[in-house]
């Protein structure tokens, strides 16, 4: 059935999205690989990082059906007729497993802060779940917490530090501004699937990119490598601003040979926690296998001050505020925010308690029997060796630790 | 103590912390997720922040008040 360009620019964006692609990125691959047929191509000129598909996507529609095409390996004419199959197909495929699993976990982690029946808690994270906490609060919705008595637990626990820390407390004043964050366990069923399919492509990158160092992948391995590095986010570690693409890898290929490190984070970073929120350690699943996590985090060790954060924020209400008399003395506009952990109770924390202790023993250091996380030696070398020109990019590699 | 001999003394608490677990304040940096120069500032110019000290004792599993013992 023919189907009208808007129809098509629709499916092709809700086609790539489900990979965390946008037209622009998959528009950009393609360039990147030379794919375009006409050199003259308008395509040249785009601002890549404009999102604003539905004004240009109509222009360039050839173009965008043909990127498409080449980004997921299939033919022009299922993107031309809006094969749904098409999707269903690569999702249900061994090696696109992850992407799948990962749909389902955002989809569940929306409505962790709702109480109610999985169901339940799922439907109105869908329509919900991108309000603040905050606002929650206020929304008359049903939470897994009750928030009212936060406020006067912090006043209590101040007052009680204050003993050791004193100027904690302001004796007569009033907290105000009070912003309370937390965070919550999940239980993914899939969850074991879905690490494992991560897995499985890191390895696949991994052995790629070696192979891409001393011979030229195939078309089909070159497509695969490329789709996987933009879909998971994975850059070069002394090129940040760029995904690790094959034209990108060889243009570094002689900082690499020059330079031996023996594992891949040296070469590549892995960052796919930050830009898809589907962090795994917020399943309860995480906790009841250490080794599977191990290996998770030997991909991504920066990941682990970010799961160390979660860890804390899952047993605690994290406040911030102020006291009224820094509001009424402050010379320079807003004062400086206080922030202070209140410990949830055993009672809030219900069933969680067991996965919270396992959680937190293995943020912990690896001493008292956390996860161990080595710091890639590229990094220790260019730290070590601040004069050697690119490389030494890795010692100051923007975003290389948590905030 | 003052506030400022309180901060400083929960600098050194980190420094021994550090010492206990790691064979570098770099790999504690690391593992932590810090800069290795907010590392330093901790340890040398103190630690003044009550939620930063929170953190740390739940991380090292010691008592948040062990970080302003004067032993």
């Amino acid at each position: 059935m023919k189907r009208t360009d808007s129809e098509v620019v629709e499916f092709i964006d809700d086609l790539l999205s489900s990979y965390d692609l946008t037209p622009n990125r998959a528009i950009f691959l393609y360039e990147h690989n030379n794919r375009i047929v006409n050199p003259n191509s308008p395509l040249i000129f785009i601002d890549y990082y404009k999102e604003d598909p539905d004004s240009w996507c109509l222009h360039f529609l050839p173009e965008l059906v043909s990127s498409t095409a080449y980004v997921f390996g299939v033919s022009e004419d299922e993107i031309w007729e809006c094969n749904e199959q098409v999707d269903v197909f690569l999702k249900n495929e061994d090696n696109y497993t992850f992407f799948g699993a990962r749909e389902q976990f955002a989809f569940r982690y929306l409505g962790s802060h709702f109480a109610g029946s999985e169901d339940a808690k799922a439907l109105i994270g869908l329509l919900f779940g991108d309000m603040s906490l905050t606002e929650l609060v206020h929304s008359g919705l049903p939470l897994r917490y009750d928030y009212s008595t936060v406020p006067a637990r912090l006043y209590d626990s101040l007052k009680k530090v204050n003993k050791e820390v004193p100027g904690v407390f302001h004796e007569g004043e009033k907290i105000v501004n009070l912003n309370v964050t937390t965070e919550h366990f999940i239980s993914y069923p899939r969850f074991r699937e879905y690490l494992l399919a991560f897995l499985k492509i890191a390895r696949r990158i991994e052995d790629l990119f070696y192979k891409q160092l001393n011979s030229p992948l195939s078309p089909e391995e070159e497509r695969e490598y490329n789709f996987y590095v933009l879909a998971l986010d994975v850059r070069p570690v002394v090129m940040g601003s760029m995904n690790a693409t094959t034209k990108v890898v060889s243009s570094l290929k002689s900082i690499y040979k020059e330079h031996h490190f023996d594992e891949i984070t040296s070469y590549l970073r892995f960052d796919f926690w930050k830009a898809h929120l589907a962090e795994p350690w917020r399943c309860i699943e995480f906790t009841e296998d250490f080794d599977l996590a191990q290996q998770f985090f030997n991909y991504v060790p920066e990941a682990k001050a970010h799961f160390r954060n979660f860890s804390f924020a899952s047993k605690h209400f994290i406040c911030e505020y102020n006291w009224s008399d820094s509001i009424n003395t402050s010379l320079d506009g807003e004062p400086e925010r206080e922030s202070f952990a209140i410990e949830k109770t055993e009672s809030e924390l219900e069933d969680d308690i067991e996965y919270s202790l396992r959680l937190s023993r293995m943020a912990s250091p690896p001493k008292l029997g956390g996860i161990v996380v080595k710091e890639p030696e590229g990094r220790v070398f260019a730290r070590n060796n601040p004069g050697l020109g690119p490389i030494a990019l890795m010692a100051n590699f923007e975003g290389g630790t948590a905030p | 103590m003052s506030e400022l001999d309180l901060a400083l003394c929960a600098g050194k608490r980190l420094r021994q912390l550090i010492n206990e677990n790691y064979s570098s304040q770099e790999e504690f940096a690391y593992d932590y997720g810090l800069e290795i120069r907010t590392v330093s500032r901790y340890i040398n110019n103190g630690i003044n922040k009550v939620n930063i000290i929170q953190e740390l004792s739940e991380f090292f599993c010691v008592p948040f008040t062990s970080f302003f013992s004067t032993n």
